[in-house]
């Protein structure tokens, strides 16, 4: 059972590999913990290939083509916190919804998280951005590694999120704005 | 079931009534279970399915390329599955499938959340649904008979809509005190007493195919009651009451289909505490109304006529959408909620009972169905960016009106231009 299991796992894996170019909008998990697998995969099995010159067949330089691991790869740090789909706690550790998206700024500074907020099975969920200064970070949980200092009530009648026209929940007013 | 097996004789005959009226009574208790177990394997779908692949790390737009998947693929599928359910015999077998479809892709998001899979699970899943409301529908026209169909749909809707009420109770308690794929396995799970109920609807299948083929050594599709010929498929669609109920149904999806997440977000914004459990509420008691008024729609359909309550399921709309405007304080949301129950009973029973008025015979009804299936999947789509635009630009109230609107005019099409579809007294 477990062996078939996992022979259907690499057959999905050995399409996922081959259909990547088409499902540009599909790999959103490579560099997410779950899918650092197929990579591994898909390079164990390469490798073969361009050793054996096709007769007749003009390989494009291919040998020089051929995907070779980065020479510079470096262990990543133990603490590598991920927070994308991660849960988010109000200051009461309440549930605030999780992370879809960060926002940065022309230097890369974080600018705001957007979390999903709110809702039933999916009906009345909101997308809210909420800025950056008004997160409190939590690395000792992974599955909420970042907190809000504002609860829900504070939040809930925000306008939902949008890339052209966004607004984002600041610091109350009583905090110096001109920090930016 | 040998074709050269002699007439049964006459006490054969009585006993074979007795037990054949058993197997109706069976076969319709088997048709209620399976309207309300299919509907709580559907409620894990829909929006939950969002909130799952975004709690996965999926971002926004990958969830978006696979909610499209499943639009397209049960858009693209309507019409052929319809045609599809028409040629088969066993409409059992097909509805074993759609429901073994709809487990393994409950699976496929459960236990194989690759792109890939879920991707092939959004369309197992956009296809059966496709097959088996279908599948469903020709089964209890087949139980029923033409003349109480109404009933019989009021009687499903209302196992329908018990079904949907407790599988959102069920599966929300799931996502809320379990992990997020727990949804799925009971989505899963439930698929088990949705195939037992089959087996009653096969046995009724199978006896029927076997008297048809002693009555009139015909083939066993006349079981659906369609001995008339089969019409061409063309003469159909010229009909021209198919294509105005067709727009009826896609304009009363249009107004419908955004109302209620456009209330709840509204509600999320309003509400202290819980907006969790008064959208539930929003949810839930539309359904239990829904159980309540269905049956006696159905009877209603069929003493009084057809047309009356696709005005009835508009003008409930249009009054919803109107109330939306006007207020969206809490508790009032709820109770105007309860018109929801009213349109969706009437709309619920009234598509697959108009569409076998205008199929009649012709052994197209699930065709037709497939046709219908496909404007109201235009209207959903439409309805949730029309609404989503109109409340960015001109603010909530315009989005409500502008559905309300919607309404009207569907109301105002099928007063002019639909006729009474039901048939004339059998």
């Amino acid at each position: 059972m477990a062996n078939n299991r996992r022979q259907l796992t690499s057959f999905f894996l050995l399409i996922t590999a081959s259909v990547a170019p088409l499902s540009s909008g599909g790999l959103p998990l490579a560099d997410g913990a779950n899918s650092s697998i197929p990579a591994l995969v898909q390079d164990q099995s390469s490798p073969p290939a361009p050793d054996v010159p096709q007769p007749g067949v003009k390989p494009p330089d291919k040998a020089t083509d051929a995907p070779q691991p980065p020479k510079n790869l470096e262990p990543l740090p133990k603490n590598a916190i991920s927070l994308l789909g991660k849960k988010v706690r109000g200051p009461a550790g309440e549930d605030m919804g999780r992370v879809v998206d960060l926002l940065l700024d022309a230097r890369a500074r974080l600018l705001a998280v957007v979390i999903d907020f709110g809702g039933f099975l999916g009906v009345g969920v909101r997308k809210i951005a909420i800025d950056w200064r008004l997160v409190r970070f939590a690395p000792d949980n992974p599955d909420a590694p970042i907190a809000l200092t504002l609860g829900k009530t504070e939040i809930q009648a925000a306008p939902e999120y949008k890339e052209e026209s966004g607004v984002m929940v600041g610091p109350p007013e009583s905090e110096p704005r001109a920090t930016r | 079931m040998p074709l050269d097996e002699d007439p049964p004789s006459a006490s054969a005959v009585t006993a074979d009534d007795r037990s054949a009226s058993r197997a109706y009574r069976s076969a319709g208790r088997g048709l209620d279970a399976l309207n309300l177990f299919v509907a709580n394997v559907q409620t894990g779908f829909g929006p939950f399915v969002a909130v799952f692949l975004t709690s996965l790390g999926w971002t926004q737009t990958a969830i978006g390329v696979a909610l499209s998947v499943g639009t397209v693929t049960s858009m693209a599928s309507q019409v052929p599955a319809g045609a599809l359910v028409d040629a088969a015999s066993r409409k059992t077998v097909v509805a074993l499938f759609s429901v073994l479809a709809f487990a393994a892709s409950a699976l496929l998001f459960a236990l194989w959340p690759t792109p890939l899979s879920i991707y092939l699970a959004e369309i197992l899943h956009g296809f059966s649904s496709c097959t088996l409301g279908p599948a469903i529908a020709a089964l209890s026209l087949a139980i029923a008979g033409t003349s109480s169909f109404g009933a019989r749909l009021g009687r499903n809707s209302c196992f329908a809509s018990i079904g949907n009420g407790l599988g959102a109770a069920l599966m929300g308690a799931c996502g809320y005190y379990l992990a997020e794929s727990s949804v799925f396995f009971l989505t899963a799970g439930l698929a088990a007493p949705a195939l037992a109920s089959l087996i009653p609807l096969a046995r009724f299948e199978a006896a029927r195919a076997r008297d048809a083929v002693l009555r009139n050594g015909d083939d066993p599709r006349a079981l659906d009651g369609k001995l008339g010929k089969r019409v061409m498929v063309r003469q159909l669609l010229a009909d021209r009451r198919l294509g105005i109920f067709a727009l009826c149904a896609m304009l009363f999806t249009l107004g419908n289909a955004a109302l209620l997440p456009l209330v709840s977000s509204a509600l999320t914004k309003r509400v202290t505490g819980e907006a969790n459990l008064l959208i539930a509420a929003c949810i839930v008691l539309p359904q239990i109304i829904v159980a309540v008024l269905s049956p006696r729609v159905g009877r209603i359909a069929d003493r009084y006529g057809h047309r009356i309550l696709v005005m009835t399921a508009f003008s409930t709309l249009a009054a919803r959408a109107f109330l939306f405007a006007w207020t969206t304080q809490p508790a009032l949301v709820v109770a105007i909620q309860a018109l929801d129950g009213i349109a969706g009973a009437c709309f619920g029973v009234m598509v697959p009972l108009v569409t076998s008025d205008i199929a009649g015979r012709s052994g197209h009804f699930n065709l037709c169905l497939g046709l219908i299936g496909f404007a109201i999947g235009i209207g959903a789509t439409i309805s949730t960016s029309l609404a989503g635009w109109a409340a960015d630009n001109f603010g909530d109230a315009a989005a409500f009106l502008t559905l309300a609107l919607v309404a009207v005019a569907g109301m105002l099409l099928a007063g002019s231009a639909l006729p009474e579809t039901r048939p004339n007294q059998p």
